[in-house]
């Protein structure tokens, strides 16, 4: 299952229209929706937080948040 | 003849858009903070002239990214606008959006106009565009959105901005007219919301929509309405999925309107924000940043501090004086220039210090950075049961814990938010540093080892680390312990970095500053009023003191100023304060105390510094005489009778520092905990936990040394 | 007459703070995050 968590830094990825049940509406109003472009930019200690850019929002969300969101990787 | 007119104006918008630099541009100084009713979120309101006779009352809600509410200040924003019926409605509302998350911050602009409230949308920081390859077609969104759009720059050209701001602000209000920009009902089911409209034609279907959602209603809603409304939720299983839907579909639109009026080119753009990230958020790096910044800081707030403390205790001790010197002989003349000056002097004394960390805090939030800080230190914080949110308030408790318990507010999850309150008390605050200070110096030596760290201030940084580590480790158990679900939901933004704004940060600085005045000044000078009393007072003995006293120093020859000296000490001994500190001393003398120590630990509940103050009452240390010098000489001269050895030895001391890095003195903080927490089941947890440990750790101490 | 200035704002202080620590706030309502 590839997720945001298994992203590498400098990786793109898009959101994929699998997870929406799993992406809490909180971060799908900041823009984490299916189909929205999805770049690691940086990760803190043991992977946790992460900091990501998601349809042009730089946020930071936790671990066990991004595990549970499947992505499709850019070729 | 000039006819003046009010209307309500609410400015609403996503965090980091300069929204606050709005609010402060349109308000400049009319500008007040209170509360809203039954909840501890601040209420920001200003006064602006918009036009002519026409003028504004702005209020600044808490920043929110969606209508849907997660914290409670954001369930601020949404009872605000269900309330469209009542006249604390705003009559047009500002959306504020930034240009680089334009696409963001429309959703909460396309939420705010499905509720069909008259609104601007303001673009801010319009000078970034070049910076970031940004192109806007202002007259083309304008159209699509149907609606009023500014664009401005708040920072580089304030008049400008605000000029059309209020020019965009009386248009709309003028004509009145609102539609909705998405009805999303008909893309996600007609059926469905058709129903929920029959329910309730009063309401716009957006409106019926967040009441059953949020579950929450308008004030003027009827329990009838309500129930009809809570009757058709209950028959929908759809809810979730439909809010899911709800949010791609404003976003699909937002995406149609974008695609034509605005463009983002990416080769354009200068990367600051990617450089300095590198930096600040390095595994290694980072963390070397932040610790080197807290020791700057920390250095910064004793070295600005001391002349201004040093400033405002000479001034206070001299008011004092001279009110009791100049104002005929009296109880009110005591009371004035023995009780609430000194209480005064003991809560203004704080503000150097509270200032100056609120300043450089402000700053870093106004820069960005603090995000950075969250960033990297949530999974630590995780560990011990509180969130990377905690990190300011644990830091904010060095200078004073009262405004660090109110700086938890922003901290989403219940339970890491209540065991960061109930932890921060712990971490070294500036009321204990008097006292830690003349313990101090009476019993460590004042050596240096190793040729280079002084000894006496080696055990002041212990007694920091101890804080710091016994809030630690109480925060852990409290994690394992308490039985709260873990319902935090975190996502931190990292907006872009930039100069602070002075302006933001001074208006940021008085409101922080005035907030611990008149919160915790009242309750620190209501017992100041009430020790007094107190100490002022007593059954007979007391009354009989002088007599008793000139009797027997009958033959001695004693000058008028020790003779008052003694006179205080005894009148002190015998008063109620001096009943309660004999009556505890069986209590204390475990600890190495006696009952003149006991006056003193028990009017630290006033505030923990007044400690010294006391002792210098008890030991006919005249107040002319305020210098630590001589408490201390006078402190080091005392001899427990029992022992016929030095009172203030090293186990005492050493009891007395353990003591009051525990003991919870501060009821000031106990108030606000009270209030932050709602229920007084946790301030006193607090105060009984704390104390118990307190007690147990200083009578190790006292037993093992001894 | 001083007296009663003194003993009264002994009494104002007292009372301030008994309603502080020992009254609970009518008036709120518990929001989502409570949990209390």
């Amino acid at each position: 299952m590839t997720t945001i968590a298994s992203l590498h830094i400098g990786e793109l990825a898009y959101i994929s229209e699998e997870s929406l049940n799993e992406i809490p509406l909180k971060l799908l109003e900041m823009g984490c929706l299916p189909g929205a472009e999805v770049e690691l930019i940086q990760l803190a200690p043991l992977n946790d937080p992460l900091y990501i850019c998601v349809n042009g929002s730089h946020l930071a969300i936790r671990k066990e948040t991004a595990a549970k969101i499947k992505i499709i990787k850019a070729q | 003849m000039s006819y003046k007119k009010t209307i309500n104006v609410a400015l609403i918008g996503n965090p980091n858009t300069g929204k606050t630099s709005l609010f402060n541009e349109l308000t400049g100084l009319n500008q007040k903070v209170g509360n809203y009713p039954g909840v501890t979120v601040d209420k920001k309101e200003g006064s602006s002239k918009l036009q002519g006779n026409l003028k504004a009352i702005i209020t600044d809600l808490p920043g929110t990214y969606s209508i849907n509410p997660t914290s409670l200040d954001e369930t601020i924003v949404l009872k605000t606008l269900l309330n469209s019926k009542s006249d604390k409605t705003p009559d047009v509302i500002v959306v504020v959006a930034d240009v680089e998350n334009l696409k963001r911050n429309l959703l909460l602009f396309s939420q705010i106009k499905d509720l069909e409230i008259p609104t601007v949308l303001a673009i801010n920081m319009a000078d970034q565009m070049k910076r970031k390859g940004i192109t806007i077609d202002l007259k083309l969104l304008k159209n699509e959105l149907n609606n009023e759009v500014v664009l401005l720059s708040v920072r580089k050209d304030p008049e400008i901005g605000i000029q059309e701001v209020k020019k965009a602000i009386v248009k709309t209000y003028n004509s009145a007219k609102a539609f909705p920009l998405c009805n999303v009902n008909n893309r996600i089911d007609p059926a469905y919301f058709d129903r929920l409209k029959e329910i309730n034609p009063k309401y716009s279907i957006y409106e019926l929509w967040l009441m059953i959602t949020q579950n929450s209603f308008p004030d003027k809603i009827s329990e009838d309405e309500k129930k009809a409304l809570l009757n058709f939720k209950n028959d929908s299983k759809n809810l979730k999925k439909y809010q899911h839907k709800e949010t791609i579909y404003r976003y699909q639109k937002i995406n149609e309107i974008l695609k034509k009026t605005y463009l983002a080119d990416r080769s354009k753009a200068t990367d600051l924000r990617a450089k300095l990230d590198k930096v600040f958020t390095h595994k290694i790096f980072g963390y070397i940043l932040f610790f080197t910044l807290l020791l700057l800081i920390f250095q910064s707030i004793f070295d600005w501090a001391s002349l201004p403390m040093d400033l405002i205790d000479t001034v206070f001790a001299n008011l004092s004086s001279y009110v009791n010197k100049t104002m005929p002989t009296g109880v009110l003349n005591n009371l004035i220039s023995e009780g609430i000056i000194p209480g005064v002097g003991g809560i203004i004394i704080f503000i150097p210090q509270i200032a100056i960390l609120f300043l450089f805090v402000s700053l870093l939030e106004e820069t960005g950075y603090m995000s950075r800080v969250v960033f990297l230190m949530d999974k630590i914080m995780r560990r011990f049961g509180m969130s990377g949110k905690s990190v300011i308030p644990l830091i904010s408790g060095t200078a004073c814990a009262i405004p660090a318990v109110m700086a938890t507010r922003n901290i989403s999850g219940w339970k890491e938010r209540l065991i960061t309150i109930l932890v921060t008390p712990f971490t070294t605050c500036s009321a204990r540093l008097p006292v830690y200070a003349i313990i101090i110096a009476l019993i460590i030596p004042d050596k240096k080892i190793f040729g280079i760290l002084n000894l006496q201030g080696l055990t002041l940084l212990s007694l920091y680390i101890l804080g710091f580590t016994t809030a630690i480790m109480a925060a852990v158990i409290l994690h394992k312990t308490l039985k709260i679900k873990d319902t935090s939901f975190f996502v931190v933004e990292m907006p872009d970095y930039k100069l602070p704004s002075l302006k933001n940060v001074f208006f940021d600085v008085i409101e922080k500053t005035k907030a611990f005045i008149f919160g915790a000044g009242k309750i620190i000078l209501s017992i100041s009023i009430v020790l007094w009393f107190l100490a002022s007072n007593g059954p007979q003995s007391y009354t009989d003191v002088e007599k008793n006293i000139k009797e027997k120093i009958v033959s001695q020859e004693i000058s008028g100023v020790k003779l008052n000296q003694m006179i205080a000490s005894a009148k002190l001994e015998n008063s109620y304060i001096g009943i309660m500190g004999k009556s505890i001393e069986p209590l204390i003398k475990p600890l190495g105390y006696d009952w003149k120590i006991g006056i003193a630990l028990i009017s630290s509940f006033a505030a923990r510094e007044v400690f010294v103050g006391t002792l210098a009452t008890i030991y006919s240390v005249g107040s002319d005489d305020d210098d630590i010098t001589t408490i201390k000489q006078r402190m080091a001269l005392e001899i427990n009778p029992e022992t016929n050895t030095r009172r203030f030895n090293f186990p005492v001391g050493m009891s007395l520092l353990v003591f009051y890095a525990f003991a919870m003195q501060c009821m000031a903080t106990l108030a606000i905990v009270k209030r932050e927490t709602n229920s007084w089941k946790w301030p006193l947890i607090q105060f009984v936990g704390m104390g118990v440990l307190a007690y147990v750790c200083s009578f190790v101490v006292f037993q093992i040394l001894s | 007459m001083q007296e009663i200035i003194v003993y009264s704002s002994v009494g104002v202080a007292v009372f301030f703070l008994v309603k502080k620590f020992f009254f609970k706030k009518p008036k709120s309502k518990c929001n989502k995050d409570c949990d209390c």
